[in-house]
Protein backbone atom coordinates (compact mmCIF):
# COMPACT_ATOMS: atom_id res chain seq x y z
CA UNK A 1 0.00 0.00 0.00
CA UNK A 2 1.40 3.37 -1.05
CA UNK A 3 -0.04 5.22 1.91
CA UNK A 4 1.73 3.00 4.44
CA UNK A 5 4.93 2.90 2.44
CA UNK A 6 5.13 6.70 2.53
CA UNK A 7 4.93 6.74 6.30
CA UNK A 8 7.76 4.26 6.75
CA UNK A 9 10.46 6.78 5.88
CA UNK A 10 10.75 9.74 8.31
CA UNK A 11 11.78 12.07 5.48
CA UNK A 12 8.76 10.98 3.44
CA UNK A 13 6.59 11.74 6.47
CA UNK A 14 8.18 15.19 6.72
CA UNK A 15 7.46 15.81 3.03
CA UNK A 16 3.85 14.82 3.72
CA UNK A 17 3.62 17.34 6.55
CA UNK A 18 5.25 20.35 4.96
CA UNK A 19 4.71 19.80 1.25
CA UNK A 20 2.48 22.87 0.81
CA UNK A 21 4.95 25.08 2.67
CA UNK A 22 7.76 23.66 0.51
CA UNK A 23 5.82 24.30 -2.71
CA UNK A 24 5.09 27.87 -1.60
CA UNK A 25 8.86 28.43 -1.03
CA UNK A 26 8.22 29.35 2.59
CA UNK A 27 10.78 26.96 4.13
CA UNK A 28 14.22 28.15 5.18
CA UNK A 29 16.98 27.51 2.62
CA UNK A 30 18.54 24.56 4.45
CA UNK A 31 15.27 22.69 4.95
CA UNK A 32 14.17 23.48 1.40
CA UNK A 33 17.38 22.03 0.00
CA UNK A 34 17.03 18.86 2.12
CA UNK A 35 13.44 18.29 0.98
CA UNK A 36 14.36 19.04 -2.62
CA UNK A 37 17.21 16.52 -2.50
CA UNK A 38 14.95 13.86 -1.01
CA UNK A 39 12.16 14.42 -3.56
CA UNK A 40 14.69 14.11 -6.39
CA UNK A 41 15.46 10.51 -5.38
CA UNK A 42 12.13 9.36 -3.89
CA UNK A 43 9.44 8.25 -6.40
CA UNK A 44 6.73 8.20 -3.69
CA UNK A 45 7.37 11.82 -2.79
CA UNK A 46 7.57 12.80 -6.45
CA UNK A 47 4.12 11.28 -6.83
CA UNK A 48 2.95 13.32 -3.81
CA UNK A 49 4.27 16.51 -5.41
CA UNK A 50 2.37 15.65 -8.61
CA UNK A 51 -0.75 15.07 -6.52
CA UNK A 52 -0.40 18.47 -4.81
CA UNK A 53 0.22 20.13 -8.18
CA UNK A 54 -2.90 18.48 -9.61
CA UNK A 55 -4.93 19.80 -6.67
CA UNK A 56 -3.51 23.28 -7.23
CA UNK A 57 -4.45 23.07 -10.88
CA UNK A 58 -7.95 21.91 -9.99
CA UNK A 59 -8.31 24.78 -7.50
CA UNK A 60 -7.22 27.27 -10.13
CA UNK A 61 -9.79 25.87 -12.53
CA UNK A 62 -12.73 25.85 -10.12
CA UNK A 63 -15.95 26.79 -11.88
CA UNK A 64 -16.96 30.43 -11.52
CA UNK A 65 -20.70 30.49 -12.11
CA UNK A 66 -22.26 33.80 -13.10
CA UNK A 67 -24.86 35.17 -10.71
CA UNK A 68 -28.43 35.14 -11.99
CA UNK A 69 -29.53 38.52 -13.39
CA UNK A 70 -32.34 38.78 -10.85
CA UNK A 71 -29.76 39.65 -8.15
CA UNK A 72 -28.83 42.90 -9.88
CA UNK A 73 -32.47 43.63 -10.71
CA UNK A 74 -33.62 43.18 -7.13
CA UNK A 75 -30.75 45.19 -5.64
CA UNK A 76 -31.37 47.91 -8.22
CA UNK A 77 -35.09 47.93 -7.37
CA UNK A 78 -34.27 48.23 -3.65
CA UNK A 79 -31.85 51.09 -4.24
CA UNK A 80 -34.37 52.97 -6.37
CA UNK A 81 -37.10 52.33 -3.79
CA UNK A 82 -34.83 53.68 -1.04
CA UNK A 83 -33.18 56.68 -2.66
CA UNK A 84 -30.59 58.82 -1.00
CA UNK A 85 -32.86 61.12 1.01
CA UNK A 86 -30.11 62.76 2.95
CA UNK A 87 -30.67 66.52 3.14
CA UNK A 88 -28.49 68.64 0.93
CA UNK A 89 -26.36 70.10 3.73
CA UNK A 90 -25.92 66.66 5.38
CA UNK A 91 -24.89 65.20 2.03
CA UNK A 92 -22.47 68.08 1.57
CA UNK A 93 -20.89 67.31 4.97
CA UNK A 94 -20.68 63.60 4.09
CA UNK A 95 -19.07 64.45 0.77
CA UNK A 96 -16.65 66.77 2.47
CA UNK A 97 -15.51 64.00 4.81
CA UNK A 98 -15.79 61.25 2.22
CA UNK A 99 -13.29 62.87 -0.11
CA UNK A 100 -12.05 60.69 -2.91
CA UNK A 101 -9.18 58.45 -1.91
CA UNK A 102 -6.71 60.15 -4.23
CA UNK A 103 -7.49 63.58 -2.84
CA UNK A 104 -7.26 62.24 0.71
CA UNK A 105 -3.87 60.68 -0.07
CA UNK A 106 -2.71 64.00 -1.58
CA UNK A 107 -3.87 65.93 1.48
CA UNK A 108 -2.11 63.47 3.77
CA UNK A 109 1.13 63.88 1.79
CA UNK A 110 0.88 67.68 1.82
CA UNK A 111 0.16 67.60 5.55
CA UNK A 112 3.15 65.36 6.17
CA UNK A 113 5.38 67.70 4.11
CA UNK A 114 4.17 70.78 6.02
CA UNK A 115 4.82 69.00 9.33
CA UNK A 116 8.32 68.03 8.17
CA UNK A 117 9.19 71.59 7.07
CA UNK A 118 7.76 72.90 10.36
CA UNK A 119 9.91 70.50 12.38
CA UNK A 120 13.05 71.50 10.43
CA UNK A 121 12.36 75.25 10.86
CA UNK A 122 11.64 74.80 14.56
CA UNK A 123 14.94 72.89 14.90
CA UNK A 124 16.86 75.70 13.17
CA UNK A 125 15.20 78.33 15.38
CA UNK A 126 16.00 76.32 18.51
CA UNK A 127 19.61 75.90 17.40
CA UNK A 128 20.04 79.64 16.79
CA UNK A 129 18.41 80.46 20.13
CA UNK A 130 20.72 78.02 21.88
CA UNK A 131 23.77 79.50 20.11
CA UNK A 132 22.81 83.03 21.25
CA UNK A 133 22.40 81.87 24.84
CA UNK A 134 25.75 80.08 24.78
CA UNK A 135 27.44 83.21 23.38
CA UNK A 136 25.89 85.39 26.11
CA UNK A 137 26.97 82.87 28.73
CA UNK A 138 30.56 82.96 27.44
CA UNK A 139 30.51 86.80 27.47
CA UNK A 140 29.31 86.76 31.04
CA UNK A 141 32.00 84.30 32.13
CA UNK A 142 34.65 86.44 30.51
CA UNK A 143 33.32 89.62 32.13
CA UNK A 144 33.18 87.97 35.56
CA UNK A 145 36.79 86.84 35.22
CA UNK A 146 37.83 90.37 34.28
CA UNK A 147 35.87 91.79 37.20
CA UNK A 148 37.50 89.39 39.63
CA UNK A 149 40.90 90.36 38.25
CA UNK A 150 40.10 94.10 38.57
CA UNK A 151 38.91 93.67 42.18
CA UNK A 152 42.05 91.72 43.05
CA UNK A 153 44.18 94.43 41.44
CA UNK A 154 42.41 97.14 43.40
CA UNK A 155 42.85 95.21 46.66
CA UNK A 156 46.55 94.71 45.94
CA UNK A 157 47.02 98.43 45.21
CA UNK A 158 45.10 99.50 48.31
CA UNK A 159 46.91 97.04 50.60
CA UNK A 160 50.29 97.98 49.18
CA UNK A 161 49.73 101.70 49.62
CA UNK A 162 48.23 101.31 53.07
CA UNK A 163 51.09 99.09 54.23
CA UNK A 164 53.74 101.45 52.87
CA UNK A 165 52.22 104.57 54.36
CA UNK A 166 50.41 105.27 57.56
CA UNK A 167 46.71 106.04 57.50
CA UNK A 168 47.40 109.72 57.96
CA UNK A 169 50.11 109.78 55.33
CA UNK A 170 48.21 108.42 52.35
CA UNK A 171 49.48 110.53 49.51
CA UNK A 172 47.41 112.03 46.75
CA UNK A 173 49.19 109.75 44.25
CA UNK A 174 47.97 106.66 46.13
CA UNK A 175 44.37 107.89 45.96
CA UNK A 176 44.72 108.44 42.24
CA UNK A 177 45.85 104.82 41.80
CA UNK A 178 43.04 103.49 44.00
CA UNK A 179 40.50 105.52 42.06
CA UNK A 180 41.93 104.20 38.80
CA UNK A 181 41.54 100.60 40.03
CA UNK A 182 37.98 101.36 41.20
CA UNK A 183 37.13 102.77 37.79
CA UNK A 184 38.30 99.52 36.22
CA UNK A 185 36.02 97.58 38.55
CA UNK A 186 33.07 99.78 37.59
CA UNK A 187 33.92 99.45 33.93
CA UNK A 188 33.85 95.67 34.22
CA UNK A 189 30.57 95.86 36.11
CA UNK A 190 29.06 97.86 33.22
CA UNK A 191 30.40 95.26 30.84
CA UNK A 192 28.77 92.50 32.90
CA UNK A 193 25.46 94.39 32.90
CA UNK A 194 25.67 94.60 29.15
CA UNK A 195 26.44 90.86 28.89
CA UNK A 196 23.50 90.00 31.16
CA UNK A 197 21.31 92.24 29.06
CA UNK A 198 22.37 90.46 25.88
CA UNK A 199 21.85 87.07 27.51
CA UNK A 200 18.37 87.93 28.72
CA UNK A 201 17.57 89.45 25.36
CA UNK A 202 18.35 86.02 23.86
CA UNK A 203 15.88 84.49 26.27
CA UNK A 204 13.19 86.89 25.04
CA UNK A 205 12.89 88.68 28.38
CA UNK A 206 14.13 91.96 27.05
CA UNK A 207 11.33 94.38 28.06
CA UNK A 208 11.47 93.58 31.76
CA UNK A 209 15.24 93.34 32.05
CA UNK A 210 16.03 96.38 29.94
CA UNK A 211 14.92 98.51 32.87
CA UNK A 212 17.35 96.75 35.20
CA UNK A 213 20.15 97.08 32.71
CA UNK A 214 19.39 100.78 32.23
CA UNK A 215 19.39 101.24 35.98
CA UNK A 216 22.85 99.66 36.22
CA UNK A 217 24.12 101.70 33.29
CA UNK A 218 22.70 104.94 34.71
CA UNK A 219 24.19 104.28 38.12
CA UNK A 220 27.50 103.49 36.45
CA UNK A 221 27.42 106.79 34.55
CA UNK A 222 26.65 108.65 37.78
CA UNK A 223 29.60 106.89 39.40
CA UNK A 224 27.53 105.23 42.11
CA UNK A 225 28.87 102.11 43.72
CA UNK A 226 26.52 99.24 44.31
CA UNK B 1 -22.48 57.95 -3.05
CA UNK B 2 -25.01 58.30 -5.83
CA UNK B 3 -27.35 55.52 -6.89
CA UNK B 4 -25.64 55.20 -10.28
CA UNK B 5 -22.22 54.91 -8.72
CA UNK B 6 -23.46 52.30 -6.25
CA UNK B 7 -25.12 50.23 -8.99
CA UNK B 8 -21.80 50.38 -10.85
CA UNK B 9 -20.17 48.78 -7.80
CA UNK B 10 -22.89 46.09 -7.71
CA UNK B 11 -22.23 45.31 -11.39
CA UNK B 12 -18.49 45.12 -10.74
CA UNK B 13 -18.53 42.89 -7.65
CA UNK B 14 -21.73 40.84 -7.94
CA UNK B 15 -20.02 37.84 -9.56
CA UNK B 16 -17.25 37.68 -6.97
CA UNK B 17 -19.64 38.03 -4.04
CA UNK B 18 -22.00 35.44 -5.46
CA UNK B 19 -19.21 32.91 -6.08
CA UNK B 20 -17.78 33.58 -2.63
CA UNK B 21 -21.17 32.92 -1.00
CA UNK B 22 -21.81 29.89 -3.20
CA UNK B 23 -18.54 28.19 -2.22
CA UNK B 24 -18.99 29.09 1.45
CA UNK B 25 -22.59 27.92 1.71
CA UNK B 26 -22.69 25.32 -1.07
CA UNK B 27 -26.30 26.19 -1.87
CA UNK B 28 -27.36 28.28 -4.86
CA UNK B 29 -30.52 29.81 -3.37
CA UNK B 30 -28.85 30.83 -0.14
CA UNK B 31 -25.90 32.25 -2.12
CA UNK B 32 -28.32 34.42 -4.12
CA UNK B 33 -30.04 35.67 -0.95
CA UNK B 34 -26.72 36.43 0.71
CA UNK B 35 -25.43 38.31 -2.34
CA UNK B 36 -28.54 40.46 -2.36
CA UNK B 37 -28.42 41.04 1.36
CA UNK B 38 -24.75 42.03 1.16
CA UNK B 39 -25.43 44.75 -1.42
CA UNK B 40 -28.50 45.99 0.43
CA UNK B 41 -26.41 46.30 3.60
CA UNK B 42 -23.76 48.11 1.59
CA UNK B 43 -26.38 50.59 0.34
CA UNK B 44 -27.55 51.17 3.90
CA UNK B 45 -23.96 51.82 5.01
CA UNK B 46 -22.95 53.73 1.88
CA UNK B 47 -21.64 56.67 3.93
CA UNK B 48 -18.89 54.42 5.32
CA UNK B 49 -17.84 52.89 2.00
CA UNK B 50 -14.58 53.95 0.37
CA UNK B 51 -13.60 52.90 -3.13
CA UNK B 52 -10.28 51.41 -1.95
CA UNK B 53 -11.79 49.19 0.75
CA UNK B 54 -15.18 48.41 -0.74
CA UNK B 55 -14.14 44.91 -1.92
CA UNK B 56 -12.82 43.98 1.53
CA UNK B 57 -16.00 45.38 3.12
CA UNK B 58 -18.27 43.37 0.80
CA UNK B 59 -16.28 40.13 1.28
CA UNK B 60 -16.27 40.53 5.06
CA UNK B 61 -20.01 41.20 5.04
CA UNK B 62 -20.63 38.13 2.85
CA UNK B 63 -18.49 36.00 5.14
CA UNK B 64 -20.37 37.16 8.24
CA UNK B 65 -23.76 36.52 6.62
CA UNK B 66 -22.66 33.04 5.50
CA UNK B 67 -21.35 32.13 8.95
CA UNK B 68 -24.56 33.39 10.55
CA UNK B 69 -26.58 31.24 8.18
CA UNK B 70 -24.38 28.20 8.83
CA UNK B 71 -24.82 28.67 12.56
CA UNK B 72 -28.55 29.24 12.27
CA UNK B 73 -29.15 26.06 10.32
CA UNK B 74 -26.41 24.12 12.06
CA UNK B 75 -24.94 23.45 8.64
CA UNK B 76 -21.49 23.89 10.05
CA UNK B 77 -21.60 20.55 11.89
CA UNK B 78 -23.28 18.78 9.01
CA UNK B 79 -20.78 20.01 6.46
CA UNK B 80 -17.63 19.42 8.43
CA UNK B 81 -18.39 16.23 10.34
CA UNK B 82 -21.54 14.57 9.20
CA UNK B 83 -22.77 14.19 5.66
CA UNK B 84 -19.84 13.00 3.60
CA UNK B 85 -22.03 10.92 1.31
CA UNK B 86 -21.72 13.25 -1.68
CA UNK B 87 -17.94 13.16 -1.67
CA UNK B 88 -17.87 9.43 -0.96
CA UNK B 89 -20.29 8.75 -3.79
CA UNK B 90 -18.17 10.78 -6.18
CA UNK B 91 -14.98 9.06 -5.03
CA UNK B 92 -16.65 5.68 -5.42
CA UNK B 93 -17.99 6.57 -8.86
CA UNK B 94 -14.65 7.78 -10.17
CA UNK B 95 -12.78 4.88 -8.58
CA UNK B 96 -15.11 2.35 -10.20
CA UNK B 97 -14.98 3.91 -13.64
CA UNK B 98 -11.34 4.86 -13.67
CA UNK B 99 -9.22 3.19 -16.23
CA UNK B 100 -6.11 1.29 -14.99
CA UNK B 101 -4.01 3.74 -17.04
CA UNK B 102 -6.34 6.73 -17.22
CA UNK B 103 -5.90 9.61 -19.57
CA UNK B 104 -4.40 12.58 -17.74
CA UNK B 105 -7.13 14.94 -18.92
CA UNK B 106 -9.85 12.70 -17.56
CA UNK B 107 -8.10 12.42 -14.21
CA UNK B 108 -7.74 16.18 -13.99
CA UNK B 109 -11.39 16.71 -14.92
CA UNK B 110 -12.51 14.23 -12.27
CA UNK B 111 -10.17 15.77 -9.73
CA UNK B 112 -11.64 19.20 -10.44
CA UNK B 113 -15.10 17.87 -9.65
CA UNK B 114 -13.85 16.19 -6.50
CA UNK B 115 -11.94 19.26 -5.31
CA UNK B 116 -15.10 21.32 -5.76
CA UNK B 117 -16.93 18.89 -3.52
CA UNK B 118 -14.05 18.49 -1.05
CA UNK B 119 -13.92 22.25 -0.39
CA UNK B 120 -17.34 22.02 1.23
CA UNK B 121 -15.90 19.45 3.66
CA UNK B 122 -13.29 21.88 4.96
CA UNK B 123 -13.91 23.71 8.24
CA UNK B 124 -15.32 27.22 7.58
CA UNK B 125 -12.12 29.11 8.47
CA UNK B 126 -10.11 27.01 6.00
CA UNK B 127 -12.86 27.29 3.38
CA UNK B 128 -12.84 31.09 3.58
CA UNK B 129 -9.08 31.31 3.13
CA UNK B 130 -8.92 28.75 0.29
CA UNK B 131 -11.79 30.47 -1.58
CA UNK B 132 -10.26 33.92 -1.25
CA UNK B 133 -6.83 32.61 -2.25
CA UNK B 134 -7.77 30.33 -5.13
CA UNK B 135 -11.08 31.66 -6.40
CA UNK B 136 -10.66 35.40 -5.82
CA UNK B 137 -6.88 35.34 -6.38
CA UNK B 138 -6.26 37.48 -3.29
CA UNK B 139 -2.84 37.84 -1.69
CA UNK B 140 -2.27 36.62 1.88
CA UNK B 141 -2.03 40.27 2.93
CA UNK B 142 -5.44 41.09 1.47
CA UNK B 143 -7.01 38.01 3.07
CA UNK B 144 -5.49 38.99 6.41
CA UNK B 145 -7.05 42.45 6.06
CA UNK B 146 -10.51 41.02 5.31
CA UNK B 147 -10.48 38.30 7.96
CA UNK B 148 -8.75 40.57 10.48
CA UNK B 149 -6.13 37.89 11.25
CA UNK B 150 -2.33 38.08 11.19
CA UNK B 151 -0.80 37.25 7.81
CA UNK B 152 1.10 34.29 9.31
CA UNK B 153 -2.14 32.77 10.60
CA UNK B 154 -3.73 33.12 7.16
CA UNK B 155 -0.76 31.41 5.50
CA UNK B 156 -0.81 28.60 8.02
CA UNK B 157 -4.58 28.12 7.52
CA UNK B 158 -4.11 28.02 3.74
CA UNK B 159 -1.39 25.37 4.01
CA UNK B 160 -3.47 23.28 6.41
CA UNK B 161 -6.47 23.55 4.08
CA UNK B 162 -4.46 22.25 1.12
CA UNK B 163 -3.07 19.44 3.25
CA UNK B 164 -6.59 18.50 4.28
CA UNK B 165 -7.71 18.51 0.65
CA UNK B 166 -4.86 16.12 -0.13
CA UNK B 167 -5.98 13.87 2.70
CA UNK B 168 -9.61 13.94 1.51
CA UNK B 169 -8.70 13.10 -2.08
CA UNK B 170 -5.86 10.68 -1.44
CA UNK B 171 -7.82 7.49 -2.10
CA UNK B 172 -8.87 8.80 -5.53
CA UNK B 173 -5.26 9.63 -6.40
CA UNK B 174 -4.06 6.22 -5.17
CA UNK B 175 -6.61 4.44 -7.34
CA UNK B 176 -5.35 6.29 -10.39
CA UNK B 177 -1.62 5.90 -9.81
Amino acid sequence: MTHFAIHQNPLCREVQDILEIYLANELDAKQHAAIEAHIAVCPKCQNEVSFAAAISEALQALPRPDPPPKIFDEVSAYVRAHPDNTKNWTRWIFQLFALSDNLTALLVRVGALVCLVGIVLFGIYQHQHHTRIMQASRDLDYALTKLQYAVERRDIVVNKKLSNTGPDEVSRGSFVMIEEASRRVLKQRAYISSAIHRGLNSLNQLPKVTEDAKHYEDSHQKGETP
Amino acid sequence: MTEEKFLGLVEKYKAQIYQHALYLIGNQEDAEDITQETFIKAWKHRAKLRSKTVRSWLLKCTQNLCFNLLKRHKFQVALTKGDDTELEALLHKHARHSNPSPDEIVVKQELKELVHCAISKLPPDMRVVIIMRELDGMSFKEIARVTKQPEGTVKSTAFRARKKLRALLRCYWRNNE
